[in-house]
C-alpha cells in the first residue's frame, strides 16, 4: 500500500471539545456543526506552521474561490467533507510519500547520492562539524534515529518550505532561508485555512504563469528538477502560481528500503515502516528573489521585494508595522492575504469581528537555527473614515516605543560597563523584555484609541501621554534590573547613578524627539497623568 | 521579629513629628545630649535615659527595632539644625563654601554605601559634622532605619548624590 497524504489520516488536530485525533486533509470540515476541528496539534510548533501552509496551499491549489462572493459563501457555509475529498483526489497522485516515483517533495531522478541519517531533515539537529567538535550541548546527537512516514513527509515539507542555506549549492527556500509567515486565525481550522486563501482571479494573475497547468509546474517533484548547476534561476514565469506553496529547493529522496518497525522517535506512534536515512544532492532548484508569497510580509528595497525573515528578538507588537499595517518608513508591507482580509473581507464579515494574526518562523544564522519564534496580534476592524488617523496614531505609538526601547538598552549598557561602546554582544534581550512587558498595555491602548476616534472625543493626547508613561515605567524597571542598581554597593554606584540620570533626562514628556513623533502640543495640557 | 512595614519618618507625619519633638527636647536636657554625644556605639546609647524616652514614644507604632532606633538617637544627638528642603544625599553632594568639591567626597560616599547598618554609627556622625550639623532629619532617620532591609535606600542616595555632583569621582 502506498502512503498517500490525501488519503491517510496523518494530520494531528484538536476538536472544540479538546479531543485530539488524526485526520486526512479532506476531513477538516468534519462535524463542523457540533464539534468542529479548531486547531492543528502537532508535537512541534514548526510542524504546526508547516501543516497550516500545507492545507492552505492544498486549498488554494484545488478549490480557491472565484470571486469575493464565492469566498464569503464558503466562509459561512463550509464545503462538505465529500466535496473536499473529490477536489483533493484530483491531485492525490502528487502526494505519495513512498512507492514508485514521483514521490511527494522528493527528487524525480535520484541517483547514487550522499546518504544522510533521517534526523538531518530537522533543522535543529547538530551538523557534522558540531558532532566532530563535540559541541552538541543542547540538542544532542542520536536523539532521533527513526521516523514514521507521516513524520518524514512533514519534516521534508517543513525543510523544503523553510530551507536555510545548507552549504555550497544547497538552495534556500522559495522565500529565502527561514521566511516569516503570517496566518489569519479563524474560529475553526477550516476558517483559518479559508481566511488565507486568495480569490482565484487575484491569485492566478499576479503570482506566476497560470497558463502552465501541467503537474510539474505546480508540484515540482512531478517532473525533472529545475536544477542549478550554473546557478540558473527558476522564477515565477517558469511555473504555475500555486508552485509557491510547493517549492522544492532541496534534492532529497527518502530511503524507504531501510524501513523497520517500532515506534517513531518523533510522534511515538507505532509504525511498520520507519525510515532511518535519505539521500541528497546539492544544486537543486534555485528560486532567486523574484517571488511574492501570499503568506509572507515583504520589504521594498529599491525595486526588489525582500521577504521578511525570522529575526532575533521574537515577534511582538513592534512588528505590527509591516505585519498588520504598512510600515511606510521602512517600506515593509504585510502579507497579501492580510492586506486582502483587512480591506476587502473583514468589513463584510458578520460583527466585523477582531481576529488574530499568527506570525511564526525560524531565526537562522546561515545554516544554524537559533530559535523558532511565534506570536499573535489582533486584527482590529475600524471604520474606513477613521482608519487613516487611527493607523497613523498606532504608528506613532510604535515609533516612540522603538525610540525609548533603544535608549533603555543604551543606558542600561552604560550602567553595566565602563566603556559601553566597546562591548560586543547581543543585548536584544533587553529590547525583548521591553516589548513583551509593554505588549498587554499596547493592545489596551489600541482599543482606547479606536473608541476615541470613533466617538470623536478629544482624548487622543491623553492616551498618548498615558502610553508614554507606561513606556517610561517599563524602561525604569528594566534599567533597575539590568543595571544591578539593587546591588549598588557592589556595583559602581557612580556609573549606575549617572546612567540613570541620562535615562531620566531622556525619558521626558517634553523631550523634543518624543514630542515630534507623537505630535504632542508644545505644552502638554494634561499634567495629572503621572 | 518583623519590622513594622509602615514605619516611615518621612511619609508618616505622626512618626516624623514624634521624632523631631524628641530631638528638639534634647535642647532642654543637655546632660543627656552630652552623654549621647559621648557614646561610641549604639550599645552605649541604650544605657541613656533620653533614648528610652524615644523608645517609649514609639511604643504604639507596633514593633520598632530598638537597635536601629539607638543608632538614630546617637547620630541625631550630633545634629544642630533640621533642613528638610533637600535630601540628605544632596546635602552630602552640595559643594562646601568656597570650593567646587562636594562636602562629602565621592570616595567617602561610595565607602559608606558598602557598610552594614551596624557599621554606620561613626561614619555617619563624621558626615553630620562635615555638614556642620545641618541635615534633613526625617530622611536621615528613615535611611538609617531601613538601611539593611532593601537596597532602595542606597540606590536613592546614589541617584540623588550623583544627580547633584556628577563630576565627583
Amino acid at each position: 500500500m502506498v502512503y498517500n497524504l490525501i488519503n491517510e489520516k496523518w494530520i494531528p488536530v484538536r476538536r472544540a471539545n479538546g479531543k485530539k485525533e488524526f485526520i486526512a486533509p479532506w476531513q477538516v470540515t468534519d462535524d463542523i456543526g457540533s464539534n468542529p476541528i479548531v486547531s492543528l496539534d502537532a508535537n512541534r510548533p514548526d510542524f504546526n506552521g508547516a501543516l497550516i501552509q500545507f492545507l492552505i496551499g492544498l486549498v488554494q491549489t484545488t478549490i480557491a474561490p472565484k470571486k469575493d462572493r464565492n469566498w464569503m459563501t464558503r466562509f459561512t457555509e463550509p464545503p462538505k467533507v465529500d466535496e473536499l475529498k473529490t477536489a483533493f483526489e484530483i491531485v492525490s497522485r502528487a502526494f505519495n510519500v513512498d512507492g514508485d516515483r514521483p514521490r511527494f517533495m522528493q527528487d524525480f531522478k535520484p541517483d547514487k547520492w550522499e546518504s544522510n541519517e533521517i534526523d538531518k531533515l530537522l533543522v535543529e539537529i547538530p551538523g557534522d562539524k558540531t558532532i566532530k567538535d563535540n559541541t552538541d550541548h543542547f540538542v544532542k546527537r542520536n536523539s532521533i534515529k527513526r521516523m514514521c512516514l507521516a513524520c518524514s513527509a512533514l519534516a521534508l515539507f517543513t525543510l523544503q518550505t523553510n530551507a536555510p542555506s545548507g552549504g555550497q549549492g544547497h538552495r534556500v527556500s522559495l522565500r529565502g532561508g527561514g521566511p516569516l509567515t503570517t496566518i489569519i486565525l479563524g474560529d475553526t481550522l477550516w476558517q483559518t485555512i479559508w481566511l488565507n486563501v486568495l480569490n482565484e482571479s487575484d491569485f492566478l494573475d499576479k503570482y506566476g504563469n497560470s497558463s502552465l497547468i501541467d503537474d510539474a509546474s505546480i508540484f515540482p517533484w512531478m517532473g525533472p528538477t529545475h536544477t542549478s548547476e550554473k546557478d540558473q534561476l527558476t522564477t515565477p514565469e517558469h511555473v504555475h502560481p500555486a508552485h509557491m506553496f510547493w517549492g522544492m529547493p532541496r534534492r532529497i529522496f527518502l530511503d524507504i528500503k531501510s524501513g523497520e518497525s517500532g515506534n517513531c522517535d518523533l510522534c511515538n506512534q507505532n509504525s511498520s515502516n520507519l525510515i532511518t536515512s535519505y539521500i541528497t544532492k546539492n544544486k537543486g532548484t534555485y528560486y532567486g528573489s523574484s517571488w511574492h508569497h501570499t503568506l509572507t510580509p515583504y520589504r521594498h528595497e529599491k525595486s526588489d521585494l525582500i521577504s521578511i525573515k525570522g529575526q532575533p528578538g521574537g515577534i511582538t507588537f513592534r512588528h505590527w508595522l509591516g505585519f498588520v499595517q504598512n510600515d511606510r518608513k521602512n517600506g515593509n508591507e504585510p502579507a497579501v492575504v492580510v492586506h486582502t482580509f483587512r480591506l476587502q473581507r473583514q468589513p463584510s464579515l458578520e460583527n466585523k469581528k477582531t481576529l488574530q494574526l499568527w506570525a511564526f518562523g525560524y531565526d537562522f544564522d546561515n545554516m544554524k537555527v537559533r530559535c523558532w519564534y511565534e506570536g499573535k496580534m489582533p486584527l482590529i476592524n475600524v471604520e474606513d473614515n477613521i482608519r487613516e488617523n487611527y493607523e497613523s496614531a498606532i504608528e506613532q505609538l510604535i515609533r516612540v516605543s522603538e525610540l525609548i526601547s533603544d535608549n533603555v538598552r543604551k543606558y542600561a549598557k552604560e550602567a553595566m560597563f565602563t566603556r559601553p561602546g566597546d562591548v560586543k554582544g547581543d543585548f536584544s534581550f533587553i529590547d525583548n523584555r521591553f516589548w513583551n512587558n509593554a505588549e498587554p498595555e499596547f493592545y489596551t491602548t489600541l482599543e482606547k484609541l479606536r473608541v476615541a476616534f470613533s466617538d470623536g472625543t478629544d482624548t487622543i493626547v491623553e492616551i498618548k501621554l498615558k502610553w508614554l508613561n507606561t513606556l517610561f515605567r517599563i524602561g525604569e524597571q528594566l534599567f533597575d534590573e539590568y543595571s544591578q542598581s539593587n546591588q549598588i554597593d557592589v556595583a559602581d554606584p557612580k556609573r549606575i547613578a549617572l546612567a540613570h540620570r541620562n535615562l531620566r533626562k531622556f525619558n521626558q514628556k517634553n523631550n523634543k524627539q518624543i514630542m515630534k513623533i507623537l505630535y504632542l502640543p508644545d505644552k502638554p495640557t494634561i499634567s495629572k497623568n503621572k | 521579629m518583623e519590622q513594622n512595614r509602615s514605619l516611615s519618618f518621612v511619609s508618616n507625619q505622626y512618626a516624623r513629628d514624634v521624632l523631631l519633638e524628641w530631638w528638639k527636647g534634647l535642647e532642654n536636657s543637655r546632660g543627656d545630649r552630652a552623654a549621647l554625644r559621648r557614646c561610641h556605639n549604639p550599645t552605649e546609647v541604650a544605657f541613656n535615659p533620653a533614648f528610652h524616652r524615644l523608645r517609649m514614644k514609639f511604643k504604639h507604632f507596633g514593633y520598632v527595632n530598638p537597635e536601629s532606633l539607638a543608632l538614630i538617637a546617637g547620630i541625631l544627638s550630633h545634629v544642630r539644625s533640621n533642613n528638610e528642603k533637600v535630601h540628605f544625599a544632596e546635602q552630602m553632594a552640595a559643594p562646601r563654601s568656597g570650593s567646587n568639591n562636594a562636602c562629602v567626597s565621592g570616595l567617602r560616599f561610595r565607602r559608606l554605601l558598602k557598610l552594614y547598618d551596624n557599621e554606620l554609627f561613626e561614619p555617619l556622625i563624621r558626615i553630620v559634622h562635615m555638614l556642620d550639623g545641618t541635615v534633613n532629619i526625617p530622611v536621615l532617620a528613615n535611611s538609617i532605619y531601613w538601611w539593611n532591609v532593601n537596597e532602595s535606600t542606597r540606590k536613592e542616595w546614589a541617584f540623588k548624590y550623583y544627580e547633584k555632583a556628577p563630576s565627583e569621582s
